[in-house]
């Protein structure tokens, strides 16, 4: 299978090859590949950040967490959280950590040798139930803490068992 | 839903950053990644820090003092268009890091101006 960046590699030559000159071609009337207009060089009508690739929705969330500790990744996040575990790619599972999904949903927990956790930067789950998940976070011995509420919105935040800040929040 | 709750997706992703990025931030991620920039609260104004939207998915950037970024942690942002993306990003002297490839997906990482990892995803058909 040819990857995306060496398609986009020879659209660029073949761009560059529509550019330069060509002693043997006849005049200006020759084939011009398509995406002349995206691979036009920086400086040009389409200069820059302009370009037509966007972001369309998050694939998922990693999360640090220190060597060997994945039984209590499976705790938190499967156990309490509820979410499912999923096998690892064979080729990525020498590295540790463990993965989650549900529904559309996937966290990754992912080995960081010098770990220090997240206490500002976290992922934000959006939840329905959330006085259950509440309770039941609680009747496992994590405080959840409450915030500043965002208009619209019921949340909470909790520590994860390493110490990374987790949103929990839903529709008020 | 599992014994009386479940997850309905991201609401958010929020990211760290040192007090006065925020114009790093919208030069970033509002210029090169196109995402929009939307006001944030009025009662959370005061803290600084940028929100941004894309279809789909919604980036917090959040003052930290004290900051550090995030060099293993990061979302992941699925992308369409993503080799153009990246063709985009590196002729901006953007630098994309590769790594071992997701079976069905191409994918790579940048970081932003403050140091945090960020994952680039697009799912390819074989």
């Amino acid at each position: 299978m040819l990857r995306l960046h060496e398609l986009r590699q020879h659209q660029r030559l073949l761009l560059a090859a529509a550019i330069t000159p060509d002693p043997t071609a006849g005049a200006l009337d020759g084939p011009r590949p398509l995406a002349l207009d995206v691979w036009a060089p920086s400086g040009s009508l389409r200069a820059m950040s302009q370009h037509s690739a966007r972001l369309v929705g998050l694939h998922h969330v990693q999360l640090a967490m220190p060597p060997g500790e994945e039984d209590a990744a499976v705790k938190f996040y499967g156990a309490i959280l509820g979410l499912d575990q999923v096998p690892k790619p064979p080729d990525l599972s020498p590295r540790g950590g463990v993965w989650f999904r549900t529904g559309d949903l996937e966290v990754h927990l992912g080995i960081e040798d010098q770990f220090s956790p997240a206490v500002k930067a976290h992922p934000a789950f959006l939840v329905e139930g959330l006085e259950t998940l509440k309770a039941r976070i609680d009747a496992a011995g994590y405080r959840v803490t409450d915030t500043v509420q965002i208009e619209g919105f019921h949340r909470v935040y909790v520590r994860d068992p390493f110490g990374n800040r987790v949103e929990l929040i839903e529709p008020a | 839903m599992s014994e009386g709750w479940r997850f309905e997706g991201w609401h958010h992703v929020q990211l760290a950053m040192p007090p006065g990025g925020e114009t790093g931030a919208d030069a970033f991620y509002a210029e090169r990644l196109g995402l929009e920039a939307i006001p944030k609260p009025a009662h959370l104004v005061a803290r600084g820090g940028r929100w941004y939207r894309g279809a789909g998915l919604e980036l917090h950037l959040g003052v930290e003092e004290g900051f550090r970024a995030s060099a293993k942690s990061h979302p992941a942002m699925r992308v369409r268009g993503l080799g153009e993306l990246r063709e985009a990003l590196e002729r901006q002297g953007v630098t994309v890091v590769d790594d071992t490839q997701l079976e069905g997906h191409e994918r790579w990482y940048v970081t932003d101006p403050f140091g945090n990892r960020l994952e680039l995803i697009e799912e390819v058909r074989a």
